[in-house]
């Protein structure tokens, strides 16, 4: 998640390759072990309904008989169907019959003895026909359940997909500039983000510096974050400045995104020779700027305009700043401010500055490192729900 | 983790002034509902165009997604060329669409009677 010099990777591994097929013989074995389970099922239950039989026969015709039957009907409904266990039903319903006749203890009418293997067969019908249908219910549920962890698999894979792609369109590496270091924490809530950072290197040799957020998360934000990249690299400009780049970024998406999608941004062009930096804002946090001479942060006027991409007709303005020696510029997304902490309430600029004081002459790691337990702890175990960017630039002493 | 109430809302006119009211309750994000609230208002401004005042009272959370849908609404409202403001921001939400300097193009009053009060001054009022 965190990477000081070079581009941000996927967590997780590649492509997962599909399993292999089974083989004709493993088809083989597969339904010849099915076939020896269901010829053991079907032993179980004549085996049962034996058993059920001389229990009954050994117990008399004073004890209840019917449960012994019953396990043996549940057992056939079960595991080898509706039928099987209707079969089993009467053939437990024959057996009752049969003890009771070995028994040798008439009824005192005919009808009765009609009436209660009537009885005896028509519970345990019902008993087999209720359990198979529930059997049947189960499997089905099963069914449901395989077939939405499959799609879940596939939706993961795509999406997991579109985070590697989207993280390859992040540079390779920073700009090696002598006498800066940069550091640059990375982080999506989901598989895929909306945080963008890029960089150009001007022909004066000036660094232009952008640090993007697409709206939303996930795979449309990738999309966004994508579309800003080609834009921001289609420039023709020879000698641009922060707020003629975010205006053509603006008009151009203007014209290309739908209603209710925007980017927030922050362009920056630093002279290295001289320290030098002009920015300008559509719609993004004011960058912090750590003034080794004060010691303390000091959050950079929101020079710029709106978002991009709703506006299509606002101009842009640019602001200058001077980064001496030892200081330290920090450019960051909104998820870094709106974290929220189990009570939902956000992190927010002050807080983040609070934990930036007394940090000028620490290095950017550890400004970066600063930052994020800050935010670790306001969090206090909730997860993220928007991505954070944050890109520390650091000039040295 | 908080939990967030769907968005919901209702419309009602105002009979003086004729502003069309949209009064939004729960979350403001990238939900199906806060997609179909963006769609109901711009079939209703396209349908029937009249000035508009989303009261935000109610709203407990604004996301990025949500930012995008006022823009959205404010945008279909300026090519309708009718009016939009916003009324009972609370301070959180007013962050939030402060730093996307959303709110130097829709103005933000205390409450509907205050922006109904800009609408009539600012004669945007009766569809004007």
């Amino acid at each position: 998640v965190t990477d000081a010099s070079a581009r941000p990777r996927a967590e997780q591994p590649g492509p997962q390759q599909a399993a292999p097929s089974p083989g004709a013989g493993a088809a083989f074995l597969e339904s010849g072990s099915r076939r020896s389970g269901a010829l053991l099922r079907w032993i179980v239950s004549a085996a049962l309904l034996v058993a059920a039989f001389a229990a009954d026969h050994l117990t008399g015709s004073e004890v209840s008989s019917s449960l012994y039957y019953v396990i043996a009907i549940a057992y056939a409904a079960w595991f080898l169907g509706r039928l099987a266990g209707l079969g089993m039903a009467l053939l437990c319903a024959l057996a009752w019959l049969e003890a009771y006749t070995l028994a040798g203890m008439p009824f005192s009418h005919p009808a009765i003895l009609l009436w209660n293997v009537f009885a005896e067969v028509s519970i345990y019908a019902a008993i087999a026909l209720a359990l198979s249908f529930v059997r049947n219910h189960v499997a089905q549920v099963r069914a449901l359940a395989d077939r939405l962890a499959d799609a879940n698999r596939l939706l993961d894979r795509e999406a997991l997909a579109v985070g590697r792609l989207q993280r390859e369109l992040l540079p390779g590496s920073l700009p090696r500039i002598p006498g800066y270091e940069w550091s640059v924490h990375y982080e999506t809530c989901t598989r895929a983000g909306g945080d963008y950072y890029d960089f150009t290197t001007l022909p004066d040799g000036r660094i232009g510096i952008l640090l993007a957020d697409a709206s939303g998360h996930g795979a449309p934000a990738a999309v966004l974050m994508a579309m800003t990249r080609t834009l921001l690299h289609t420039t023709t400009e020879h000698s641009p400045t922060p707020d003629r780049v975010l205006g053509r970024l603006n008009r151009e998406m203007g014209r290309l995104l739908p209603p209710g999608w925007f980017v927030t941004a922050c362009f920056a062009i630093l002279d290295p020779s001289s320290g030098s930096l002009e920015y300008s804002l559509a719609g993004h946090l004011p960058p912090i700027l750590l003034r080794a001479r004060t010691g303390s942060p000091e959050r950079l006027p929101a020079s710029g305009g709106p978002l991009l991409g709703p506006f299509s007709q606002v101009t842009y303005d640019s602001a200058r700043t001077h980064l001496e020696r030892g200081d330290a510029l920090i450019l960051y997304t909104d998820g870094l401010t709106e974290a929220e902490d189990p009570e939902g309430r956000l992190l927010g600029e002050d807080a983040v500055a609070s934990a930036l004081v007394s940090a000028p002459s620490l290095q950017p790691g550890a400004i970066r490192a600063r930052v994020l337990d800050c935010v670790v702890r306001h969090r206090a175990g909730v997860a993220a729900s928007d991505d954070l960017t944050l890109l520390i630039l650091a000039r040295e002493a | 983790m908080v939990h967030r109430s769907a968005l919901q809302w209702q419309t009602t006119m105002d009979a003086a002034t004729g502003v069309r009211i949209y009064r939004l309750n729960g979350a403001l994000t990238d939900s199906e509902e806060s997609y179909s609230f963006l769609a109901n208002a711009r079939d209703e401004m396209s349908a029937d165009p009249r000035p508009l005042l989303l009261d935000l009272g109610e709203v407990e959370h604004v996301t990025s997604a949500g930012v995008g849908i006022v823009a959205a609404v404010y945008k279909a409202a300026a090519d309708a060329k009718r009016a939009i403001a916003l009324a009972r921001l609370s301070r959180r939400n007013e962050i939030i669409l402060e730093v996307v300097q959303v709110l130097r193009f829709i103005a933000a009053f205390e409450d509907e009677r205050a922006a109904l009060e800009g609408y009539a001054e600012a004669g945007w009022a009766r569809g004007a």
